[in-house]
């Protein structure tokens, strides 16, 4: 054997080594330094709020340290249709400040803080937006446009209970070319506004004590349960009992559980409140275990009122006032359609039917439900079912313009597919896309899965 | 340190290789932020401080990191010095943290930082460095301060905050009006550095004559004294 016969490291990666070694040991060294640091200067989120309110809402102070503590591991609460509140805290001086994101921005969503406080406004009590400012964005390009100028006019001063009027509108409270940011800020105060109604309880509407009462008559069997309440002057009309007419319908949904429909007449105490079971069809209905519970004082009349017209069939009838719900029929697999699906199908007595189809080609690569109601042949109505998150030019293009939008199709044959044409929104021409495909989409299901039936 | 060595750092980092001005480095805060005067010295004193520490440290370790690695190493170096900054700032001065936003954590991909890190600190002894870190720290942050004033007394009639008058002209608050108003003052600034040079140097031929002139003349009693000497 040779002398000598060492075996040495290739110079190279002898040399690679130590490079690596010296940036592990350098990335060691300053990740330490910043740990050590940052134990050292960590800003604490009641700093961070402190500082925030010293500048929108002065009688913040050091927060009610007793409530905030309490309140530490807020559990994020949802507030349909507008955001999420995130943090609950609350000022020295009793007003809230509630952290809300709101949705629909231009990148994604926007958190405020919202300053809420109890007042008594013309001997009454009252609930009034002092202050908001922003907490933090996804990403928003154009935010530095909403400056403190809107800061301090828009909301400010106004009470919580006009969360749904002209006061808190869009339109109001928006910036030129700054729509979807201004949108996510709308949906963010009417969320803090939400909650403060329903939650915290600082003022009530006629709408959050009818939505009490229905828990309170439930008892046990409403636990769990998340009422909305649903709007809609033409369906409230068919509602009418004896010149009594319905104040308020709530959808009650509660995971694994069965849905439920509340409708509300009157209010205080000859409020009158009939609970039913959702989703079906009018001979069910009819029968005397669709109704879960009534009110006391609620008359035979309201009741009978109740279980002789669900709300879907009232939303149906504002188009075709022949529907009467017989069930949904299942959906042919072999179906198939360029730009949507088929997703739901209700039928109806006289052979009309209601379609619930989704379009594709939305903004972003996004989608649009509408449900169609079909009758001979003919669209006889349409409505917009739910849409992606990403369709952020339907709130704030299609819906505002919804009483154009509704009579976009409305008496068109099924017999041949409708093109975009006049069917359209100035800046929301994806939107009005998916629309269009989802509503071609449901003709073209009515003309070749349903065209035996009678009446479609 | 000779005073020599000292006064060429000292008017490079400030004038010679101005970072703004002369090597346009650093173009994205200087944009961004020269709206208002106040946060441009913000900006300048958060960039002077990050370039002093990080010239000093990669300066000490210049013998210690291998050429593989040297970029790595001081981008590591220079983003624990903005983070730690950053602490510092977000601690103590949250106004100033509020108003640079985005653009404090963006010091870390300044080309001002990187570029003398890797063309002075990492060739250079600790003293030095410091000293380039310090001037160029300086010349950028009179610069920005400079576009800083011009655009906020013009853009929107205050100075520092303070409103000195109703007259705005809203052009130069925005983008436009940012580049319109870096390109003059790179303009000028070369214009006038470019007048100086030659100045400087027709003064220094005429001084190279003066003395050659004055040398020829004494050339013969010089060569007669050397022959003496010999």
């Amino acid at each position: 054997m040779a002398e000598g016969n060492k075996k040495t490291m290739n110079p190279a990666l002898k040399q690679s080594i130590i490079a690596v070694a010296v940036l592990v040991v350098i990335c060691l060294v300053c990740g330490l330094l910043l740990a050590l640091c940052n134990d050292l200067l960590y800003v604490s989120d009641e700093v961070k709020l402190a500082r925030a309110m010293q500048k929108i809402y002065k009688d913040y102070g050091n927060g009610d340290k007793e409530f905030n503590e309490a309140n530490k591991n807020f559990a994020p609460v949802n507030i349909p249709n507008y955001g999420t509140i995130t943090e609950v805290k609350k000022a020295e001086d009793g007003a809230y400040v509630i952290s809300a994101k709101g949705g629909g921005g231009y990148k994604g969503t926007i958190t405020l803080y919202v300053v809420v406080k109890q007042e008594t406004v013309g001997g009454k009590a009252d609930a009034i937006v002092k202050a908001w400012t922003i907490k933090e964005h996804d990403g928003e390009t154009f935010l530095g446009n909403i400056t403190s100028k809107q800061q301090s006019s828009w909301y400010v001063g106004k009470s919580i209970t006009g969360y749904d009027t002209d006061s808190f509108a869009l339109s109001n409270n928006k910036v030129a070319g700054t729509t979807l940011s201004s949108t996510a800020i709308n949906n963010a105060v009417k969320s803090a506004c939400v909650y403060c109604i329903e939650v915290l309880k600082l003022v009530s509407t006629p709408e959050s004590e009818a939505k009490d009462a229905i828990i309170a008559l439930l008892g046990e069997d409403g636990n769990g349960y998340t009422f909305n309440s649903v709007t809609d002057d033409e369906v409230y009309a068919q509602f009418a009992v004896d010149e009594q007419d319905l104040s308020f319908y709530f959808e009650g949904t509660k995971d694994g559980a069965d849905s439920l429909e509340a409708y509300v007449y009157g209010e205080g105490d000859d409020r009158q409140i009939v609970v039913v079971k959702a989703g079906l069809t009018h001979a069910e209905r009819l029968e005397a275990d669709a109704v879960v519970k009534t009110s006391e004082n609620a008359t035979q009349d309201v009741i009978d009122k109740v279980q002789s017209l669900s709300y879907f069939e009232a939303l149906v009838r504002k188009s075709h006032a022949d529907f009467t719900y017989v069930g949904m029929a299942e959906i042919d697999s072999s179906f198939t359609a360029t730009n949507g699906t088929v997703n739901k199908v209700y039928t109806s007595t006289d052979g009309s039917v209601v379609i619930e189809a989704t379009g594709t080609g939305g903004f972003s690569g996004g989608t649009v439900s509408i449900n169609v109601v079909i009758a001979d042949g003919v669209i006889k109505g349409w409505w917009i079912a739910y849409y992606d998150a990403s369709q952020t030019y339907m709130p704030t293009k299609i819906i505002p313009a919804w009483n154009t939008v509704k009579n976009w199709y409305v008496g068109s044959s099924i017999n041949a597919d409708i093109v975009l044409g006049d069917n359209m929104i100035t800046d929301a021409t994806m939107s009005s896309t998916a629309i269009n495909n989802a509503v071609n989409t449901a003709c073209k299901y009515a003309r070749e899965v349903l065209s035996d039936k009678e009446g479609a | 340190m000779k005073l020599q060595r000292f006064k060429e750092i000292a008017l490079d980092g400030t004038v010679r290789q101005n970072p703004t001005f002369r090597l346009v480095l650093g173009t994205c805060p200087t944009l961004a932020l020269t709206v208002a005067a106040m946060s441009c010295l913000g900006m300048g004193a958060a960039v002077t401080i990050v370039l002093i520490c990080s010239n000093v440290i990669i300066s000490l370790l210049r013998n210690i990191i291998p050429d593989k690695v040297r970029i790595p190493c001081f981008i590591v170096i220079i983003a624990t010095f903005v983070t730690l900054i950053r602490m510092l700032m977000e601690a103590f001065i949250p106004s100033l943290y509020d108003s640079l936003g985005i653009f404090l954590p963006l010091i870390v991909v300044n080309c001002i930082i990187l570029g003398r890190a890797e063309s002075f600190a990492s060739h250079n002894p600790v003293g030095e460095s410091a000293l380039d870190g310090l001037f160029m720290g300086l010349g950028f942050t009179a610069a920005i301060t400079l576009m800083g004033i011009v655009r906020e007394v013009l853009g929107s009639g205050k100075l520092f905050g303070l409103e000195l008058w109703n007259f705005k002209i809203g052009f130069f608050s925005n983008a436009a009006g940012a580049f319109l108003t870096y390109g003059l003052f790179i303009a000028i600034f070369n214009v006038c550095y470019n007048a100086v040079e030659r100045k400087l140097k027709h003064k220094a031929a005429q001084k190279a004559t003066t003395v050659a002139e004055e040398v020829s003349e004494d050339a013969p009693a010089l060569e007669a004294a050397a022959k003496e000497a010999e």
